[in-house]
């Protein structure tokens, strides 16, 4: 019986369903919803699982070195990558809860979020404060480091802390105006020589930093929240921007030409409302930059910079009619790696980014007080188009722009030596390299991923379970309610995430089975998508056809981020053995090649052979993981269906 | 019984080549810097329709680590608003002190906190600085 009904249940699956099973009264009822991604060859074959709440998403990944990290997505960049760029079906249970049983599920998994991410904010801290302090030694050697400022590379390259502006490697710097009225500004609010003395005030506070060293290392858990300090190397950094900041406005410094950027195309055209709308921004603006300064937050001399540099963009686009921004492309951290566009979306891409800017310039013609986050769109959507436009111009491949999420225009400043000698350095450095590693070790161990015990799955109901019993359990005769029955109380059913339960497919088939369960959905996955479409014009039998192989399929291109493979085997079972045969000789195929081609593509296509001989043999045995994927497709660009989620 | 078998081998199998989903340093999630996906950063991001959204982003951010550090016996104030920035930033926002949104976030957090009176005016007043329009907007946004 048991038998039958797990069968019955994995054909359902592959439906659309809509179960509506009898539930209690529930006072004020919500849903959240229980969420699994299938299988596909790359960075989940054994299926995903996710947590839904209104239209955020939380899901456990496992990260580099071995752990599992809670991260929160909105659920359109959600389903885009699963759904789309990963091509993988989306299904979704629908769990009706009391209004105060969602909350805390949802504050739960909110709280496990913000922990995680400021455990692993210490951990970099400590890692950072370590290379300072190492790096500091050096200063006055002829190795001496340097350090990248954020946003002072607006008006320089280059900055000596120590002299106070710039060293002979760059061009002479351009007076400003804007900067000379906000200085007479300053000394009218805060006295004549109250930039001096800042600056020499500023100067002490980095003089007598002293690298702290943590009297021993935080015990870590999953539930206690600690708001810690910033590290010794965030508040050195930070001290430094204080000192440039201080330093551009009282030597009166324009921003460098050829960081502000502009356009005669229509988009950039400011009509008279608009600029009536900026010019308010920019009265504002100048007024904050005043209070900037008396500012007790430790890092003002970044926003001061930006806001610096923004004037003048302001007095720009005002004096030229045209909308001048400042460049905002993604410099230091942000990850290398691009994205091309097809040349079919080239102009699609142009459109949307056009549709974009005058989306963010609507805001200039409302009557509303336009803020630092509008202002922050319509320069980050001014760049994108200017940055699209010039590599079409340059007949370079369009790939999309980086982006940075606040202006970060860096500059290279030196770094400035302490009250510290080399002796307390050293021991410092040594402590806190203890420390970072005993810390390591514990958010290794308790963020492990493990396979069969500690994934993605186990995680969503070891939470579920945890806050259910911490805020819902109701004791009686002194005895706590056994969990088992609270969470039938309250979910329709309890669940552990062991056994069969550890396997996202499984799992999502108990929370069904056992979840007060309102409805239930199933979003199609990309390729899916456009094979419909295709039935619209033409004979099924001949799409499917034309779509079962890569060779044929307009639906799909192959590309290097896919191994090598023949036919698609989702959409049939009986031929599966038989299609998987010839995928498995492809994957053989590229493996052959990816030894000869070995000296020279550092060994890429060997690695892809063996993943698509690994997601081939399944094949042979009925069982299907490959989808294909669409690395390509851009959001906004490419036409999606979001089934009225 | 025999096809169950053969599927858990098979599912297992797929776990073994990599269970859940691994994330590259090239798509972490958006409570980091950039969004889910690089590309949908473009997109998702910028799409100036989200604006308000933006703003109640922003907003919540505030409201779940206000809410987050007062229940904790954790950090100082300065400590508070440091960790304040690095979120803001991710936003779009450099100077948070003249965002209202900023002070708005902070009422509701408090309120979600759900402290005696006591405790709450103390929060007030340190969130403020004694600043009046920052205090009534804290206020604001915790009787929302």
């Amino acid at each position: 019986m048991h038998k039958r009904r797990r069968q019955a249940n994995v054909s359902l699956l592959a439906l659309t369903g809509c179960l509506i099973l009898s539930s209690p009264n529930l006072a004020a009822s919500r849903n959240f919803e229980f969420l699994y991604i299938n299988a596909n060859e790359g960075t989940a074959s054994g299926g995903h699982t996710a947590i839904k709440f209104d239209n955020e998403v939380f899901h456990f990944q496992h990260v580099a070195n071995g752990l599992l990290r809670i991260y929160r997505d909105e659920f359109p960049a959600f389903r885009f990558q699963y759904g789309y760029q990963e091509n993988r079906t989306i299904q979704g249970h629908r769990i009706e809860v009391d209004d105060t049983v969602y909350e805390t599920l949802h504050a739960a998994f909110n709280h496990r979020r913000l922990i995680q991410n400021q455990q692993f904010a210490l951990l970099n801290s400590l890692n950072a404060d370590r290379r300072l302090i190492l790096e500091l030694m050096q200063t006055g050697s002829s190795t001496q480091s340097n350090v990248k400022l954020k946003a002072l590379g607006y008006f320089m390259q280059n900055y000596d802390p120590a002299t106070g502006i710039v060293d002979t490697l760059q061009p002479p710097l351009k007076d400003s105006f804007q900067l000379q009225q906000l200085q007479q500004a300053v000394s009218t609010a805060y006295g004549a020589d109250f930039l001096e003395r800042k600056r020499q005030q500023t100067w002490n506070e980095l003089l007598s930093l002293k690298p702290s060293i943590p009297d021993q290392v935080t015990v870590l858990d999953t539930e206690q929240f600690v708001t810690g300090s910033l590290g010794f190397q965030q508040y050195y950094k930070n001290q430094l921007l204080n000192l440039a900041a201080l330093d551009v406005l009282k030597a009166s410094i324009a921003p460098r030409p050829e960081t502000l950027f502009s356009t005669d195309r229509p988009e950039f055209q400011l009509s008279t409302q608009a600029k009536s709308k900026l010019l308010s921004y920019r009265q504002t603006l100048f007024q904050d930059l005043i209070k900037l300064l008396q500012s007790s937050r430790s890092d003002w001399g970044y926003p001061l910079l930006v806001g610096m540099a923004r004037l003048h963009a302001l007095d720009a686009s005002l004096e030229s009619g045209r909308l001048v921004v400042l460049d905002r492309h993604q410099t230091g951290d942000g990850s290398d790696k691009t994205q091309s566009v097809d040349p079919a979306w080239v102009q699609a891409v142009v459109s949307n980014a056009a549709n974009s800017l005058a989306t963010a310039t609507q805001k200039l013609l409302t009557p509303e007080v336009l803020s630092e986050q509008n202002y922050d769109q319509i320069e980050t959507n001014a760049i994108t188009l200017l940055d699209i436009l010039s590599t079409l111009q340059s007949r370079k491949t369009l790939t999309l722009p980086k982006i940075s999420n606040t202006p970060e225009l860096a500059a290279t400043a030196k770094l400035v030596r302490l009250a510290v000698d080399d002796s307390q350095l050293q021991h410092t450095a040594q402590i806190l390299e203890h420390q970072y590693t005993a810390y390591r070790q514990q958010l290794e161990s308790l963020y492990d991923y493990q396979l069969l015990n500690h994934n993605c799955v186990t995680e969503i109901f070891s939470i579920i379970n945890t806050t259910l019993e911490q805020k819902h359990s109701k004791p009686s005769n002194f005895e706590p309610e056994p969990l088992s029955q609270l969470s039938q109380r309250l979910l329709g059913g309890y669940i552990e995430g062991q056994n069969l339960n550890i396997i996202p497919a499984f799992a999502f088939e108990t929370v069904r089975d056992s979840y007060r369960v309102a409805s239930s959905y199933r979003l199609q996955p990309y390729r899916q998508q456009q094979i419909e479409n295709q039935y619209q014009t033409g004979t099924k039998i001949l799409v499917d056809l034309q779509e079962s192989n890569v060779l044929s399929a307009s639906s799909y291109h192959w590309h290097g981020e896919d191994a090598a493979f023949l036919f698609f085997t989702q959409d049939a079972i009986w031929p599966r053995p038989l299609l998987g045969g010839f995928n498995l000789a492809a994957a053989v195929g590229q493996s052959l090649y990816g030894l000869l081609a070995l000296p020279w593509d550092a060994g890429q296509n060997l690695q892809k052979s063996l993943t698509g001989i690994a997601v081939s043999l399944p094949e042979l045995l009925f069982f299907n993981i490959r989808k294909g994927s669409y690395p390509q497709l851009i959001p906004g660009v490419t036409p999606v269906s979001y089934d009225g989620m | 019984m025999k096809i169950r078998l053969i599927a858990l081998t098979m599912v297992t199998a797929a776990l073994a080549l990599s269970g859940c989903s691994f994330s590259d340093s090239s798509k972490i999630g958006s409570d980091s810097s950039k969004s889910i996906i690089d590309s949908a950063s473009y997109s998702f991001n910028s799409s100036s329709d989200s604006s308000r959204t933006r703003q109640e982003n922003y907003q919540n951010d505030v409201s779940e680590y206000t809410t987050e550090y007062v229940r904790s016996s954790h950090g100082t104030i300065n400590d508070f608003l440091d960790h304040l920035g690095e979120m803001a930033q991710n936003r779009g926002i450099t100077n948070w002190e003249s965002d209202r949104s900023t002070y708005l976030g902070i009422g509701r957090g408090l309120k979600k906190a759900n402290l005696g009176t006591p405790q709450t005016s103390a929060f007030i007043d340190s969130f403020s600085g004694n600043d009046p329009t920052k205090k009534q907007t804290i206020i604001d946004g915790f009787n929302r």
